[in-house]
Parts: structure tokens; sequence; C-alpha cells
């Protein structure tokens, strides 16, 4: 399959660029947008403010006053020519949490019609999402929250069409084959299936912020009691997460 | 023993603000920080002090403090009636609060965004580099009563100083550039976007502002189908419907919305001072005019300690003898 227009370099406004791999998310373009950024990241010019990644993309932020466009423009496309970004390895510093976490009960009571839906028995359906291990794409929309993925095809499930009106900190829904843990309370059109007690996203505590891109995340099932243990003796706010080193 | 300000009553959108944090969108958080980045710079200037002094920000409504200690004080940004015991103050000009004073800010007679200016800062901890509130984030809460605010070291003596500020609501044109989706529109709808009259509607807040308008809505191709994408402060955004949202300083950090474009932050404070049902254009500008107008804006705030007055003593009392009676038919009149 061709990718051609992409990478795609384009203004945002005044902040600065942004480079799209792709205009639909697939894990190759994930990929080479977190590790462009790392590259970018590693050797910022002084015009670079600031650097993020979306699902298939990177944000360049330009300081306005400094730079003229044809500069970052064609420093921006020496980059992009350095190498084939489809196939570029990974950043490293790369984790993989063991997260523990409660699926369906009257903690995360969309389990059940979740696993229907996609045709699984619940406890199938538990095997399989503790069974894979999904990475960060990005993170975003709300601070620290992760986005990872891809399920198996058949948990293409669609967004509810029912708002659920408010689901904890910690909850773990599913949708399009992601999963995502939340770092805050939030209304969500997302699956509620799981529940753990682990914090993405604390103001007051070293590190802020839990997860990185390219992270990974097993999660282990537990019972609530096991959960309450964590949420109350896990002083990182991980809830009982074990933290492993990938490269 | 560090000055204090005892929160006896406030407005229920009070928050703690500066210039907000940046460098932090990879992480899904967004900068935050003052809704009227010129009030930022008239405050700091006003009482000669640094920028980066956390203010309070209050929306539509003042509030009712008791101060401990001495300390320099001037409220500048949307246009607030400002009370200590009998005696009244103009906006954008410094005074001093005294041990056991109370001071009154009261309700907004014009714009939206009122900031109250403390020699020395507000000292909140700082997170991430910042003591600004970001609501959407969890960082910091609405101010509350009861709640006492430390105040920094000031380490300036009182002079008597003001500014000569406008306010900036009462919408107006807005200053906008094109973006990545911006031709997603289509040549006709972004035509029939720049020659439609907006109202600022009641949803609005320090994420973002809600525009209303006669007709269709602005639709892209494909609309549903748009993967999430960074979001910068002035992004012009339709949902669903195609109704322009305008993003604010609190936004989300990423939007699955298209983006016609985005607004230049000098005209974003007109768009945070306008009051609900405001008239609002927009005019695009090539990038290398808004690069001219963002300069302009950087070399205004740099040439406000210049345009500072001395408040004239013998003036004053003339204006206070004045002003008493002036300020009982304010009060009557609210």
């Amino acid at each position: 399959m061709s990718l051609e227009p992409f990478p795609r370099v384009s203004r945002l406004g005044m902040a600065g660029f942004i480079i799209q791999f792709a205009d639909e998310f697939r894990t190759d373009a994930n990929k080479a947008a977190l590790a462009f950024r790392s590259y970018v990241e590693q050797d910022r010019p002084d015009f670079v403010t600031e650097t993020s990644t979306s699902l298939v993309s990177v944000f360049i932020a330009v300081n306005p006053f400094v730079h003229d466009d044809r500069e970052v423009e064609l420093w921006l496309s020496n980059v992009l020519d350095t190498q084939n970004w489809y196939h570029a390895p990974l950043p490293k510093g790369r984790r993989l949490f063991e997260i523990p976490c409660v699926f369906g009960t009257d903690l995360a009571p969309q389990l059940h019609d979740a696993a229907q839906t996609v045709g699984l028995h619940v406890d199938d359906a538990i095997h399989e999402l503790t069974s894979v291990r999904s990475m960060v794409f990005t993170i975003g929309y709300a601070p620290g929250q992760p986005y990872t993925g891809l399920l198996d095809q058949h948990w293409d499930l669609p967004r509810l069409s029912q708002l659920n009106p408010m689901v904890p900190a910690g909850a773990l829904v599913t949708a399009i084959r992601q999963l995502i843990i939340f770092s805050g309370p939030t209304p969500t059109g997302w699956w509620h299936i799981g529940q753990t007690a682990f914090r993405c996203f604390q103001p007051k505590r070293d590190p802020v912020f839990a997860l990185q891109p390219g992270d990974e995340i097993q999660y282990r099932a537990v019972g609530k009691r096991d959960l309450e243990h964590y949420e109350n003796n896990d002083e990182r706010g991980f809830g009982g997460a074990l933290v492993d080193i990938i490269s | 023993m560090k000055s204090r300000l005892e929160v006896l009553n406030i407005g229920p959108a009070a928050t703690i603000q500066d210039l907000g944090r940046q460098g932090y969108l990879a992480y899904g958080l967004s900068a935050s920080g003052v809704s009227d980045r010129d009030a930022l710079h008239e405050g700091a200037a006003i009482l000669q002090q640094d920028v980066s002094c956390a203010v309070l920000e209050m929306c539509m409504v003042g509030g009712r403090f008791r101060v401990h200690g001495d300390i320099r004080a001037a409220v500048t940004g949307a246009r607030m009636p400002i009370r200590v015991g009998q005696k009244s103050y103009p906006m954008n000009t410094s005074f001093l609060l005294r041990d056991g004073d109370v001071l009154d800010i009261g309700v907004c007679e014009d714009g939206v965004f009122g900031y109250l200016h403390l020699g020395g800062g507000i000292e909140v901890p700082k997170v991430l580099g910042s003591r600004a509130t970001h609501l959407f984030a969890s960082i910091g809460t609405t101010l509350q009563p009861g709640q006492w605010l430390e105040i920094g070291e000031d380490p300036i003596s009182f002079a008597e100083l003001q500014l000569d500020a406008q306010t900036r609501g009462g919408g107006g044109t807005l200053r906008f550039v094109r973006s990545f989706q911006t031709d997603l529109f289509g040549e006709q709808n972004i035509q029939r976007f720049v020659s439609t009259k907006f109202y600022k509607t009641e949803r609005a807040n320090r994420m973002g502002v809600g525009l209303e308008f006669e007709g269709e809505g602005f639709r892209t191709e494909n609309q549903l189908h748009i993967l999430s994408e960074v979001i910068t402060v002035g992004d012009v955004q339709m949902t669903g419907d195609g109704q322009p949202f305008i993003l604010m300083q609190e936004c989300q950090s990423t939007g699955g919305y298209p983006r016609i474009g985005t607004v230049l932050a000098p005209d974003l404070v007109k768009v945070a001072q306008s009051k609900t049902g405001a008239e609002f254009e927009f005019e695009f500008v090539s990038y290398s005019d808004a690069r001219d107008i963002l300069r302009a804006q950087e070399s205004i705030w740099l040439s406000l300690p210049q345009k500072l007055q001395h408040v004239h003593r013998a003036l004053e009392t003339i204006d206070n003898l004045l002003e008493y009676n002036l300020i009982d038919g304010v009060i009557s009149a609210i």
C-alpha cells in the first residue's frame, strides 16, 4: 500500500508545524511518529520550543520570532530524509507496566455487555484482555491519559450511543480495538470493562505523569479486595503495578 | 511573617493564574494561565514586578478579602468597583492595603475577567513550574470562602502608580490564520465563514467559547473520520453540528473536530473579555502579518513601564471627595 502523500508537513497556524505520517490509524505510522519525535528531541534546535505526538503525527512547536519558515521547512525535510521513519526502531527507555485490574463486577459494569457484543464468554474475554500486551500509542485528551492497543479485530466495538455519565479515575475502558485508563473521572462513550487503582496523572507526586508513548501495559486480573489493598498501600499511586524496562 | 489574604467571600469561578505551564502537550496537558494576558502585563507593570507573579482571576464577580499584613495591590482587566472600607479606588492603579483592612471587589461593569495583583505575587505551590489553576486537569480549584492566600516577599516600596488601560470586551474583528485543516472546508465554506457575523454564546469558560450564527453549519467532507490531532490555543473547531468553538488556554490537548483556522493570541483577549451576545467577525491575515501582530503585542507589553503615571496627591483628594458620592450611587445601582 502506498503511503503517498505521507509523511506530510503542514503549518499549524502560528504555533509551528505538524508532520502527519498517515490520515488513518496505523501502527507503523504511530511508530514512525514516536521515532521521529524522539530523534528531534535528542538534538532540538533553538527555534523548537516543544514537541508532542498524537496517534500518527508529530507537532513541532516553533518560536514565531526567531525563524523564517523556509529555514524550518528545510530543517524538517532534512530530518525526514535521514531515514525511512516507518521502519525506524521505537525510542529507548520503554517500560512494561503489569497493572492489577478488577474486570467486571459493580466496579466495571459493562464487561458483560462488551463480551457479549464481541461474541465471547466473559471468562474468555478476561483471558484475552489479560494475555495481550498493549502499547501506549499516545498520551492525550486529558493529562497523562494513555491510548493503547491494538486488540484483535473482533474487539472493534463501536462507541456507546448513550454516554456513560461518569467513570472514575483508573477506569479501564475500550472501543475501536483500543484500551484507555482514564486519568480522571469523566463522562465517556467507551465501554467500562475494568477498574484499576493506577493513577496516570498525579500533580502532587513525582513522577507527575506515569506513562509515556511507547510503554506497554499488561493487565493482571485481581479481586476487589486486592485492588482496595493496592489503592491504599501503593505509595507511588500505581495501584500495585509492576514496572520493567523493555529496552 | 508573610502577608496573607483571607477570602471572606468570592465569585463562583475565581482561580489563581499566571502565564501558564508550557511544554507538557506531549503528556496531554495544555498550558492554562490567565484569560487576559494584557491585563497580566498591565498589573505587573503597575506593581513594578515580574510578570511571572501569580494573580487572582475573577470571572464576572469579585470578592471580599481580609488583609493580614501590608500588601500593595492593583486591579486590572474587566472594570470592577474596588473599595477598602469607605474608600474607593480606581482600576489600573496601585493602592496599599493595611493590616486589618477589608477589600471589596464588586460585580464587573464591563468585560468578564478582572485581576487582583498583589505585591510579591500569590504563593500557592507550583505544579510543573507554574501556579496556574487548571480546572479540567484538576490542578488547583476555584477559590472558596475561608481560604487563605499567602503573598510572596515584596521588596518594592509602595508608590501610587497608574496606567491608562482600556477594557477589551465588546466583540469585534478576530484576526486568524490558516491551519492544517483549513482546506478541508473548501473555498466556498471559507468565504462564507469570513462573511458571517457570529455571536458569543453562554457556552463559554476557560476551555473554550462557543459562537452562534444564522445559517447552515460549517462542515468538512468526511468529518467523522478525521483523526484526533494536536490542539493549539485559538483554534476554531467546528463541532458535529458545524458550530464554531474557539479553544482557549485550558483546552484539551488533542481533538477530532476539524478546525478552520487559529485566532491570533492578541485577539483571544477580546473573545475572553466579551459578554454573551457580543458580535464577532473573522478576518484572515497572512503569516507574515500575523508575526507583526504578535511582535506588536510584545512591544506594547515591554513599553508599559514607560507609560506609568504617578497619581497626584492633591488631585487624588479631590477625586476621592467626588467619588465618595459617586460610589454611593454605584452601590445602590447594583
